[in-house]
């Protein structure tokens, strides 16, 4: 055996980018995007925080603790928070467990139907509270009722409902999982069902109850939509944010309160993170899925509780739609289309607005996403370690903070990407890092599922990382990411907080319209702009599910 | 083409997957790479493939280092365990694949695809996809996929064991057959010893990182070099023997003819289809009386447990075919064996 004898028969290649020189590509560039449109703009609302009128100092922190105003926002906040989350939490973990562990019917429509806030603007709760029990609200103005909603309790109401689809969520996964083992072990042992409860049920879903609690806790807080149309004169810390930088145009003043509001919404980030890890420990390979039995009593005390809730949650969407078609709510009640007509500022410019601004966002955002879980899961490059703590690092960042931050940090002409600031391609790239850490653990946890005996088969039969992921990896994945897409789209269409600092007169989008609208007393017309939205949304997702079903791709979730 | 592995080593943290291992894999043989969970086989053979890279030592194929080539290089085929065609590709798209890569003309790819599909006759199964086919089938593709770029050495990954025993008992053949009739350099990891001693030309036995044994299946069958190996490979008896005053091998108080291998060991093996039972000695050379303290019915064979009376505490077992004459438990027996059926055994 002779070195001569032997051929190697190294085909002729066409010219291919080498696997390191592309993965060292796609993570620099991952990064550069993450550090410009993400580090830069939260390091900006921290430096501008030290920037008073005479120079670099604590002078904002100093005049706004000093105040006595900033301690009764704070409580305000954090009654808010503790009270919505309290509310919320109980409220969601009765109507999870009548779906997980009785037989209440219809639990596909009971399930959907409290997911609708999910589907509106994020002030749409508040909106349809006040036509409900507002001053000129059903109740008050025909059922004789005297509420005064506005303020505290108005605020708690709207963010229970706002928060409920998400603490919901949670805990009907932690409801979900159970070890019927444990169950038939109390039965035996003639345990009557609320020690059961107290003794097994409880504790099994502990963890998920304090991440749901958590959650509540951290969107409560940073809840802007809601708090600026209901509360009144009862102000948080969001719209003490809005106040400082639209009303008085104190940008400093309004970084400082942005970082009091990053403080509580980064730990208790930190904290779910933590917990959520545990949950998925207590159930182990050998659990038995608990079956429900009959009990007849049981499912009618759970059919009514739920079927209560789902009215209430099916009531504010419901005369949001009635206001928006008739003559003036409340004084003329005739059946009138005129508010769809959109004939203010604008027109209804600021609906295609959204509709191009959310297709651009869920277009780059799953392109963005996919391509920083790539390098998060499947390359070895010394970035991923970073990459992959910058990608989670927006579930801890309140909407109005960040676009707070894309303000101080592209408002200023000495940053050269400047020119972006007032322009659409801002405000997508703000949605986008917005929400950026949802789609990637959507996009990394299906990575996860894909074996790496792909990649190995890829590479032994010759073909590069390139090749791979074009003609292996995103051809499986692409359901998936259709799904991160159409949630990308949703977040754009609804989201209100992040975008408020940003909008120009050229650049309005349809939920802040809503907004301003409402602020003007043009309720009708509100409710017009937030039926559209809605309907829109509703248009995606079955759209979306369509070309699913098409596809054969029938086990994407696409509401989360 | 043969490839030559000399001084392979590597570690994950503590544990030694591969220590300093040096073997030859002879050019267009079948060998088997065959060991229980743990001892290093799949390991080597991800080395070999270039998808782990070995901390020491090196990989020459006909001479030429390979150690540094990037897997994607090497031309090596591959057919992995389960589930590796890609399950978005037909049949003739996965068996392109590797075609594409080389950036083959398209008529000629074609052609090659559908010469190779034919080869593991699935020609008309062209157009369906993995999912549409039996895990067999499945399997069937991938040996196309992973030839059909002409590679120099083909590597299996267990490649049988995800499969139902009647198709695996099938594929056997078909494999075997394949490599044959393209003379193609094959390594097999598995830990089916029957796997190994069907289809392989050579075997080589591992644990913990080491090589036991090499040699064919006949050598590694009747010949193991030492416990493990006549462990591993199906049921051995171990005679634990001692020195007698005359330099005989006595096993417990008797004395034992054997071959010439066998002396200057205190470890004996013999294979209990190697021992003929009677009521009187047979004169195969050796002859031990027994007392029978149990039988086990396995169907096509029988195995009796003997208790030797020259050494009542090593309990030897032997199998009987055929369900007619089996002795009961408390039975007298005479256990007969040839001297050359005793092999010494390290420990």
């Amino acid at each position: 055996m002779t070195d001569q004898a032997v051929v190697f028969t190294q085909p002729a290649r066409r010219f291919r980018l080498g696997d390191r020189a592309f993965a060292l590509t796609v993570s620099v560039a991952v990064l550069v995007m993450m550090i410009l449109f993400l580090v830069v703009p939260v390091a900006s609302i921290l430096l501008r925080s030290f920037v008073g009128s005479s120079g670099w100092g604590l002078e904002n922190y100093v005049e706004t603790l000093q105040s006595g105003r900033v301690w009764d926002l704070v409580g305000n906040s954090l009654g808010v928070a503790i009270v919505t989350t309290t509310l919320s939490i109980c409220l969601a973990y009765i109507y999870a467990y009548a779906i997980q562990r009785t037989h209440v019917v219809f639990k596909g429509f009971l399930r959907l139907v409290v997911m609708t806030p999910l589907f509106a603007p994020s002030l749409v709760q508040a909106q349809g509270l006040i036509f409900l029990f507002g001053r000129n609200g059903a109740f008050n103005r025909f059922l004789g009722f005297d509420f005064d909603l506005y303020g505290f309790w108005g605020i708690v109401l709207a963010d229970v409902l706002y928060t409920f689809p998400y603490a919901f969520l949670i805990l009907s996964a932690a409801l979900a999982a159970s070890d019927a083992r444990l169950y038939e072990g109390a039965v035996v042992m003639g345990a009557k069902p609320l020690r059961i409860f107290r003794t097994i049920t409880l504790p099994s879903t502990r963890y998920g109850i304090a991440a749901a609690g958590f959650v509540t806790f951290s969107l409560t807080i940073t809840d802007f939509g809601n708090a600026i149309v209901i509360g009144g004169d009862f102000n948080v810390l969001a719209t003490e944010i809005y106040n400082k930088v639209i009303g008085q145009g104190k940008f400093g003043l309004g970084a400082v309160v942005g970082v009091l509001l990053l403080a509580p919404a980064v730990i208790s980030k930190l904290l779910e993170r933590r917990i959520a890890s545990r949950q998925h420990a207590l159930i182990t390979d050998q659990s038995k899925p608990l079956t429900v039995g009959v009990n007849h009593r049981r499912d009618w005390i759970f059919g009514v509780y739920t079927y209560l809730v789902a009215c209430v949650f099916l009531a504010v969407p419901l005369i949001v739609l009635f206001a928006s078609l008739v003559k003036l709510w409340p004084y003329n009640l005739a059946f009138s289309l005129k508010h769809y007509s959109f004939d203010v500022q604008n027109g209804a410019q600021p609906l295609w607005n959204s509709i191009g601004v959310a297709f651009a966002t869920a277009i780059f955002g799953v392109i963005l996403v996919t391509a920083a879980a790539i390098v998060a899961q499947k390359f070895r490059s010394p970035l991923r370690g970073p990459i992959a703590f910058l990608a989670i690092l927006p579930t801890s960042i309140p909407g109005m903070v960040l676009g707070l931050g894309y303000v101080l940090a592209f408002n200023s002409t000495a940053n050269p990407l400047n020119i972006l600031y007032g322009t659409f391609p801002l405000i997508v790239l703000l949605y986008v890092y917005y929400n950026h850490a949802q789609g990637f653990l959507i996009a990394t946890t299906s990575l996860k599922q894909i074996s790496t005996t792909f990649d190995e088969a890829s590479t032994m039969l010759g073909g590069s990382q390139l090749r791979t992921l074009f003609r292996v990896t995103l051809p499986i994945l692409w359901p998936t990411l259709f799904g991160v897409g159409v949630f990308f789209f949703m977040r754009a269409m609804v989201s209100l907080s992040a975008v408020i600092f940003l909008i120009t007169p050229q650049t309005q989008v349809a939920a802040v319209s809503v907004l301003q609208l409402s602020d003007r007393g043009a309720n009708n017309q509100a409710a017009a702009f937030s039926v559209c939205i809605m309907l829109i949304v509703l248009g995606a997702l079955l759209l979306a599910r369509c070309v699913l079903w098409l596809a054969g791709a029938r086990h994407v979730s696409l509401i989360r | 083409m043969a490839l030559q592995i000399e001084g392979l080593s590597k570690s994950f943290g503590s544990v030694k997957a591969l220590s300093d291992l040096t073997l030859t894999i002879p050019e267009s043989t079948f060998t088997c790479f065959l060991g229980p969970s743990g001892c290093g086989k799949t390991t080597l053979l991800r080395v070999i493939a270039g998808l782990e890279t070995a901390q020491e030592g090196t990989i020459r194929l006909s001479g030429r280092d390979m150690s540094k080539t990037a897997p994607a290089e090497r031309n090596f085929g591959m057919v992995f365990q389960s589930y590796s065609l890609f399950p978005n590709l037909t049949a003739l798209q996965n068996v392109l694949y590797g075609l594409e890569c080389r950036g083959w003309a398209k008529a000629e790819r074609h052609r090659r695809a559908m010469e190779m599909l034919d080869l593991v006759k699935l020609a008309d199964q062209a157009h369906k996809l993995p999912s549409q086919m039996s895990g067999g089938q499945q399997q069937r593709v991938a040996i196309a996929r992973a030839l059909a770029p002409r590679p120099t050495v083909l590597l299996l990954d267990e490649p049988l064991s995800a499969l139902d025993a009647n198709v695996r008992a099938e594929l056997r053949g078909e494999f075997r057959n394949i490599q044959k009739e393209l003379a193609i350099t094959t390594i097999m990891v598995t830990h089916d010893q029957s796997e190994a001693l069907e289809m392989a030309d050579r075997i080589v036995v591992l644990n913990k990182g080491r090589i036991e044994q090499t040699g064919s299946p006949v050598e590694i069958y009747t010949r193991p070099r030492n416990r493990f190996v006549a462990d591993f490979i199906g049921n051995f008896n171990v005679l634990q023997v001692g020195a007698g005053g005359d330099g005989a091998i006595r096993f417990g108080s008797q004395t034992l003819a054997t071959a010439a291998d066998a002396s200057g060991t205190d470890l004996l093996g013999i294979r209990p289809e190697a021992i003929s039972l009677s009521p009187e000695p047979l004169g195969l050379g050796n002859a031990l009386y027994g007392e029978v303290t149990r039988v086990r019915f396995l169907g096509n064979i029988q195995v009796l447990t003997v208790r030797p009376d020259c050494a009542p505490e090593q309990l030897l077992d032997v199998e009987l075919h055929g369900p007619e004459n089996i002795p009961q438990p408390k039975d007298r027996v005479c256990l007969n064996f040839a001297a050359d059926a005793l092999c010494g055994l390290s420990q």
